[in-house]
């Protein structure tokens, strides 16, 4: 039988790798693939996360500490001001971000591994894919395996 | 060995490059000297700034000037300014601004000349003081966590020297504004108690330093997962492509 499965980038993958190694998979019978991200995706876009939030936390800096300044003349202290002025700058910045960006949704980059293995060890191994997060799982069959 | 590295990682945590928006860079020299530096990973510079912005912001009394002058009393600013200091301050700061943006430039354009290099970064380090590894973090957790405490963000991240510089200037501004005291007679309604309490001349730092954290937190946890997913990636090709491996195509059955 042949196992197809979809993982993300994590630990959890070289996880997976030792573990069928102890299952008596041969290094031969394991193909691993790191898929590339389309290419106007690897260029940095305000729809990072971290791009998106730029502004949100230059504004809360600014309107935080415009804010506290006043607040001390103001009924309800530089505290309360200071932390009311940082919350709103922060949603202004991000809301502006938001708008002129354009909302594409981003993918994390994903990764293929196929393994080779006995009829009777496929359901053994499904599961421990499924274990350690797999994505996606499919399995085929082939009339005459090239390996088993 | 690359001549031209994109990541370091040793039981301090790790440095890397990557493509940073010079201006904001720049910004964050200019709400707090030090912090631009920190976010390039120049902790020496970065730290030496952070003990000149304090040492003559709170000499000058230029966080206090601040206030009067958004409070409209603009005599009373000008009276409380100290002029022995203030003037040690501008050429500082305009440099500090002008450097790191420069610093951001220059580093963008390295960035683009190791970004096809082999990736050289350990992806574990063991040594007797700390245990570091790769790993994806969540980098809104991180920011948070920065918002509550400056530093903490860094220890999650494993930022260690800015983790460290940041705790200790949070005790430092913490203790000598009483932001705390006042919480606690805030909470306890005593509003004019707060306000009264509380030192502006220090209290004026945490908006930066607050948002700087946790901005530098969010930023460099992004960019380690990306390093994460490289390394990953650069051991997948290199180790588990078997020779002679081949892809079966399923057969189709006759109806």
């Amino acid at each position: 039988m042949q196992i197809l499965a979809l993982f993300e980038h994590s630990l959890s993958i070289e996880i997976v790798l030792s573990a069928l190694m102890q299952k008596d998979i041969n290094k031969n019978y394991i193909g691993v693939f790191p898929l590339d991200q389309p290419p106007h995706s690897t260029k940095r876009s305000i729809d990072d996360v971290q791009r998106r939030m730029d502004l949100g936390f230059i504004l809360a800096t600014a309107a935080g500490a415009i804010g506290a300044s006043i607040g001390f003349n103001l009924n309800l202290g530089p505290i309360i001001w200071g932390i009311a002025t940082s919350v709103g700058g922060f949603l202004s910045g991000y809301l502006i971000n938001v708008i002129l960006g354009k909302r594409k949704k981003k993918t994390e980059p994903q990764i293929i591994l196929v393994v080779h293995c006995p009829k009777s060890k496929t359901e053994e191994i499904c599961h421990l894919l499924w274990d350690y997060q797999s994505i996606g799982l499919t399995l085929t069959e082939c009339e005459v395996h090239p390996l088993h | 060995m690359p001549r031209r590295i994109k990541a370091y990682h040793s039981c301090l945590g790790i440095a890397q490059l990557y493509d940073r928006n010079p201006f904001v860079v720049a910004w964050w020299s200019a709400a707090f000297p030090g912090f631009g530096h920190m976010l390039l990973n120049m902790h020496l510079r970065g730290n030496l700034f952070f003990l000149f912005e304090i040492l003559i912001n709170v000499n000058a009394k230029l966080n206090l000037a601040m206030v009067y002058t958004f409070c409209g009393k603009f005599e009373s600013a000008k009276n409380v300014i100290d002029t022995r200091w203030i003037l040690l301050y501008i050429p500082f700061y305009f440099f500090c601004i002008w450097d790191s943006y420069r610093s951001a430039i220059d580093m963008n354009k390295l960035n683009d000349l190791a970004k096809d290099e082999k990736l050289t970064v350990q992806a574990m380090v063991i040594k007797n003081c700390d245990i570091c590894f790769l790993d994806k973090r969540n980098p809104l957790i991180a920011a948070i966590y920065s918002l509550f405490m400056p530093g903490l963000g860094q220890i999650y991240t494993k930022r260690t020297i800015p983790a460290i510089a940041l705790l200790i200037w949070t005790l430092v501004i913490s203790y000598f504004s009483k932001d705390l005291e006042a919480v606690e007679r805030l909470v306890s309604g005593d509003i004019i108690g707060a306000t009264r309490i509380v030192d502006g001349e220090w209290l004026l730092f945490f908006p930066s330093l607050i948002f700087g954290a946790s901005y530098d937190a969010l930023a460099s946890t992004v960019e380690q997962n990306h390093i994460f997913t490289l390394e990953q990636k650069q051991y997948l090709w290199n180790e588990w492509q078997p020779a002679h491996f081949y892809i079966n195509l399923p057969i189709r059955k006759e109806e």
